[in-house]
């Protein structure tokens, strides 16, 4: 893929300070009010969730803290009520149903879906950790867990494994929304990184970009992994903490005993609850582009598979079998194949691109006329476009280009290519009987293009896991809980300056 | 507990040891020369490799710091993983390694070279005498299995020979070594959970391969004696019971060996840099953050700087203090690789913005140009007037 | 140039009767026979000893004769003071016979005596031992470290005592598991018989000896410690494992009393710079 249009974006952002847009309109959809989530982890632990905030975007969090989460009976009490509230907005998502006609089937989907909004990648893989970890508690001790906790590990799992989906938008990592709107200074390793990004896009007067996320890079503390300063302090008052409370899980002793470690987390969740906020309302914005509706409604039907699926039980397998990851793979390149002609064909930016590559052409339409040519055995009647384009083409007879605009129709072959003024003049045929839909008018500025947005060209439709109702009589192997570890007493922290090496622990 | 001061080094003599100056000083190890192969041709870093230069803590007290310390959680994790491992005469490593390898490890004969040996080049020196012997011995083929755990190897990086320690154990099995790694994040149903620290880790176990070959070269056996396929162990699940992953590093053996070897000859460079070049100056907490950072830019300029983000941020504690060098310089580099690489011909970021917007082109900057200021033209017309932006500062 | 100090030839010729009762020791262990396995354990024991050049000396830990009984397990009480923390630790180290990690002796020691040793005293213990052994200044024993069998440099972290035979207080590839399993075994017996004559010290080391057996397959069954069961768990996997570490104890020693004078016998060898070529001193 050319890199001429990431080489002006550098050069343009380095001479004006300001990051610039990558597109017109916005691809992904946006909920009114999606819900946000964010966490910390206790350094290292990657199924414990020291804090979690959550709650409704433009509004306050609601926080999590369990004091010390390595110790089962005070994580799930802490955990209980996130858990309750995500399982309560997943099942009243899916209450309202609409119709919807495929072919002659009748249908019925979620209205709506959950939309999740995290502030990075991490968090996503944070999330299905964290999901693989209650969906299948054990019994410990002969006590049951909440099934709230279940309930919900089971519906983190499924977010995060359809966060692979491209274009999905269930579970919306913020850095990539952003970084797929915006061009920066910023390398792939380093966007992301929320606060930079949100640096470059807006940095205070007077300071240059670059200055800018620099300055976000060194104070922004975004999570879920914490940094050796956060978990110093939640060392000291962690350590407090245990000692006060001797053992104890009553919820009258460790209430007000967390309220430091709770603070500390406030703290920490805050700017970042702000920034997601401040984010998602400025990528709103954008106009959406039509397709946004078409791929949500694939999200909405993969909710609700998910939704009647936990309603008859919920079983599946923790991994795929090798011939379930080749399709899932197939769908998922297919799926990106399809959201990238989306994008380019819906929106002018992001077609700049494949004009530099010599995938697409744009140009004046000298003149259509229409022509009988004999297909074949019989005469047919075809349309001829003469296409004047701004720049040189180098395009092989026969090569087939869709016109934006009937993208998702029949494409235009290539006849001949001329030199023309500064550009070329391209004659093409309408691979279709002429209606007047799929003829440009003459003196418009069109685009043609390799990409074509033909439903049937894609394989998306069936669902990325067959539901349980359609699996064969025997039921799959119950993933094993992975919980074993809990009773083990948790590791000392140790300081990394006590040690004399203590970077062979990454 | 404070930090661990860097000391004049009474022995100096040569340029390298004047290039550190002040500078806090590293001891080699496996793990850190995997890190620098990511930015082997970057002639200061391998100045800086070469003359044992800590680059995560000279520039401590600066805004160009990068921070790399970690959670005392997380490092608590590791220390209580290895400890568990160790404990009681290798207790739960035997049971991991006969679970896992399929071959009974209780009476198998443990070298703890970790143990005992001084923390300097004499200690190295023994222990890598040991080293070699024992893994002569796994050569021959013992019928009990052998572990190794705390083994130095001698290596030739840019012209220069050192001693590198390894995290790693090296397990010697029927007559082959195999590269054992332990970390403690987990893996869950057959999967490690962290990627990145996989990569990480697999890339210091290929390293630890290609020395060992290496030695067995020198020695006159047969490198292929060293396993590709290495052992990783790791907690499962959630708290810290082992298990064992075996896990094929034989590209990745095949990497490393290729950006070693091109790694520039430190000897030379050492020589021909004037005296006046040292990182004394950059370490020096007595002195304001600019000069500090002045003196960077300046040894930089000197030796030669290879900036590439998704390298360097990940491998060199100067990546920081070297992008600020690249943005000052307008140094097309900032963003990476793919862009750079388009820009042959075009001095600076400034003169892209100028082409962009349809500069006439000198016949060199033509062909890099020319798309550009297609691109220019192209994003234009489709995008709404640009905002009001700001001039970089001159 | 390559500094060829380390000449150990790794190879050794294993003793056929001591194999030979160390798988019967094994069978005994399958079949649920403890007794059994016990009784071929001490033959075991006394095979090797034969084939050393040196006997035990008379500082050697005595063995406990007594049945072996079944001890509940529960946690320490707060400890009480009496002795000096070097009385301390000597005691303990006597009792336990092998060499000790600073950690482990540490527990042993407040289980045992109810006292508490910090590892900032071992810290200082060790300088004191040291120059209390340059001014000669008479004491039966002094705690010095173990020594690792390539070069006789200490080894920090094992503590051992001066009048232990070498052989006890070198450190090979087998000799840690070893020592534990020595240790542990020894520790079921002392439990047994404290558990008659003083049932509040032989709960304490209970616990201790629970921590230690759990890493010996068939050790531990449930929360209470069968003194016999981890007797003779820790003895079956001893047995192969002591008839590798004995010989190579054996030849380390011959070595180390060839090569060393008596003062580097004790404290160990701390070697000196190393040239290499022309790179003096550097890193």
């Amino acid at each position: 893929m050319s890199t001429a249009l990431d080489a002006l974006f550098v050069g343009r952002i380095y001479d004006s300070g300001r990051a610039m847009r990558r597109t017109t309109l916005r691809h992904t959809h946006l909920a009114d009010q999606p819900l946000g989530i964010a966490m910390w982890r206790l350094g290292g632990e990657r199924f414990r969730a020291a804090a979690i905030a959550w709650g409704p975007l433009g509004g306050p969090f609601e926080l999590a803290v369990a004091g010390e989460p390595r110790n089962r009976d005070l994580y799930f009490a802490a955990l209980a009520p996130f858990a309750a509230d995500l399982c309560l907005r997943v099942r009243s998502a899916a209450d309202a149903k609409v119709a919807r006609q495929r072919g002659r089937r009748t249908e019925l989907l979620p209205a709506g879906a959950l939309q999740v909004v995290v502030p990075n990648r991490t968090t996503v893989g944070a999330l299905g950790l964290l999901g693989r970890y209650l969906a299948y508690l054990s019994d410990r001790g002969g006590v049951t867990p909440d099934p709230a906790l279940i309930e919900a590990g089971k519906h983190l799992r499924f977010y995060a494994r359809h966060a692979r989906v491209p274009g999905q938008a269930l579970l919306l990592p913020l850095d990539r929304l952003v970084a797929e709107h915006w061009a920066t200074l910023l390398s792939p390793f380093e966007q992301a990184n929320l606060a930079a990004l949100d640096a470059q896009i807006e940095p205070p007067a007077g300071t240059h970009a670059f200055h800018a996320s620099a300055a976000a890079e060194a104070l922004a503390r975004i999570g879920p992994e914490p940094t050796e300063d956060i978990d110093r302090v939640t060392d000291a008052l962690l350590a407090e903490f245990n000692t006060a409370r001797g053992g104890s899980t009553d919820p009258a002793v460790v209430e007000p005993l967390a309220r430091p470690l709770r603070d500390h987390y406030r703290r920490l969740i805050e700017p970042v609850w702000q920034l997601m906020d401040h984010a998602v309302a400025r990528e709103r914005r954008l106009p959406a582009a039509p397709s946004v509706q078409r791929r949500f409604e694939g999200d909405r039907e993969a909710f609700g598979r998910h939704v009647d699926w936990m309603a008859g039980g919920g079983r599946y397998r923790t991994t795929d079998t090798p011939r379930q990851a080749a399709m899932t793979l197939r769908r998922l390149e297919d799926a990106l194949a399809r959201y990238d002609a989306d994008k380019a064909v819906e929106d002018a930016a992001c077609m700049v691109p494949y004009l530099l590559d010599g995938d697409a052409v744009r140009g004046v339409v000298a003149s259509v006329n229409e022509h009988r040519v004999v297909a074949r055995v019989r005469s047919v009647r075809r349309a001829l476009m003469t296409l004047d384009t701004d720049d040189p083409a180098v395009l092989p007879a026969h090569k087939r280009l869709w016109w934006t605009a009937t993208a998702h129709d029949h494409p235009w072959e290539v006849q001949a290519v001329q030199p023309h003024g500064l550009g070329s003049r391209i004659t093409l045929m309408l691979d279709a009987a002429p209606t007047p839909a799929r003829l440009p008018g003459a003196g418009d500025r069109v685009t043609l293009s390799v990409l074509h947005t033909r439903p049937d060209a894609y394989r998306l439709a069936p669902p990325l896991e067959a539901p349980w109702t359609h699996r064969p009589a025997l039921p799959p192997p119950l993933p094993e809980p992975i919980d074993t570890g809990d009773a083990e007493p948790p590791s000392a922290a140790v300081d990394g300056t006590a040690l004399p090496d203590p970077g062979r622990y990454t | 507990m404070s930090r661990r001061r860097s000391r004049p080094d009474p022995g100096a003599g040569t340029a390298l040891d004047h290039v550190r100056g002040r500078a806090p000083t590293i001891r080699p190890n496996v793990r850190r020369l995997a890190a620098f192969a990511n930015v082997h041709s970057c002639p200061t870093a391998a100045v800086a490799f070469a003359a044992r230069v800590d680059t995560n803590r000279a520039l401590a007290g600066t805004g160009a710091e990068v921070p790399y310390g970690q959670s005392p959680f997380a490092i608590g994790r590791g220390v209580a993983f290895e400890a568990l491992l160790r404990r009681y005469g290798h207790a739960e490593l035997r049971k991991v390694l006969t679970d896992g390898l399929g071959v009974d490890f209780t009476i198998a004969a443990i070298e703890n070279l970790r143990e005992g040996y001084q923390p300097n080049r004499t200690g190295l020196t023994l222990r890598a005498s040991v080293t070699r012997t024992r893994m002569a011995e796994i050569v021959a083929a013992p019928p009990e299995p052998i572990v190794l755990d705390g083994a130095v190897l001698r290596a030739d990086i840019g012209g220069l020979a050192a001693f590198f320690e390894a995290d790693e154990m090296a397990i010697g099995v029927a007559g082959e070594i195999i590269v054992g790694e332990n970390k403690s994040w987990p893996v869950v149903d057959g999967r490690p959970t962290d990627e990145d620290a996989l990569g990480a880790a697999l890339d210091q176990a290929a390293t630890y391969v290609l020395l060992g070959r290496r030695a067995l070269d020198q020695a006159g056996v047969d490198p292929g004696r060293v396993s590709g396929n290495v052992v990783l162990i790791t907690p499962r699940n959630t708290g810290l019971a082992p298990v064992l992953h075996r896990q094929n590093v034989d590209g990745r053996v095949r990497r490393v060996e290729r950006l070693l070897h091109a790694v520039p000859e430190v000897s030379d460079i050492a020589a021909s840099v004037p005296p006046s070049v040292t990182f004394d100056r950059i370490a020096d907490v007595s002195l304001p953050e600019e000069a500090r950072l002045e003196a960077f830019a300046e040894i930089t300029e000197e030796l030669g700087r290879v900036y590439e983000p998704a390298s360097c941020l990940t491998s060199c504690g100067f990546a920081w203090a070297c992008r600020q060098c690249v943005f000052g310089a307008g140094d097309p580099a900032i963003t990476g690789g793919p862009v750079a690489r388009a820009l042959p011909g075009v001095a600076s970021l400034g003169r892209v913005a100028e082409l962009g917007r349809g500069a006439p082109p000198s016949v060199t900057e033509a062909p890099a140009a020319v798309p550009i200021a297609r691109a220019g033209r192209l994003y234009d017309e489709v995008m709404p007037a640009g905002r009001p932006g700001l001039r970089r500062p001159a | 140039m390559e500094h060829a100090v380390y000449h150990e030839n790794m190879t050794q010729r294993q003793d056929d009767e001591a194999v030979s009762l160390a798988r019967r020791v094994a069978d005994a262990l399958a079949a649920g026979n403890h007794a059994e396995a016990v009784r071929l354990t001490r033959q075991l024991e006394e095979r090797l000893a034969e084939t050393t050049e040196h006997k035990p000396s008379e500082g050697h830990a005595p063995d406990f004769e007594a049945p072996p009984t079944v001890v509940p397990v529960r946690s320490t009480k707060t400890p009480r003071s009496t002795r000096s923390g070097r009385q301390v630790v000597a005691g303990a180290l006597a009792e336990i016979g092998v060499p000790c990690r600073a950690r482990v002796l540490a527990d042993y020691a407040e289980a045992r005596f109810g006292q508490r040793v910090e590892p900032r005293a071992l810290a200082a213990l060790r300088r004191d031992e040291r120059l209390a052994w340059a001014k000669s200044s008479a004491r039966p024993t002094y705690i010095v470290p173990a020594l690792e069998g390539h070069f006789f440099q200490p080894v920090r972290g094992f503590l051992t005592l001066s009048d232990w035979p070498l052989e006890r207080r070198l450190l090979g590839p087998w000799s840690e598991r070893a020592d534990h399993l020595a240790v542990t075994a020894q520790l079921a017996r002392q439990l047994a018989w404290l558990s008659e004559r003083d049932p509040a010290v032989a709960e304490r080391l209970a616990s201790v000896v629970a921590g230690m057996a759990h890493s010996i397959p068939g050790a531990l069954d449930g929360r209470d410690v069968d003194t016999a069961r981890v007797e003779s768990a820790a003895a079956a996997e001893l047995a192969p494992l002591a008839v590798r570490d004995e010989p190579w104890r054996r030849q380390a020693a011959a070595r180390a009393r060839a090569q060393l004078a008596e003062e580097h016998q004790l404290w160990g060898v701390s070697i000196g710079v190393v040239a290499e070529g022309d790179r003096q001193g550097r890193q």
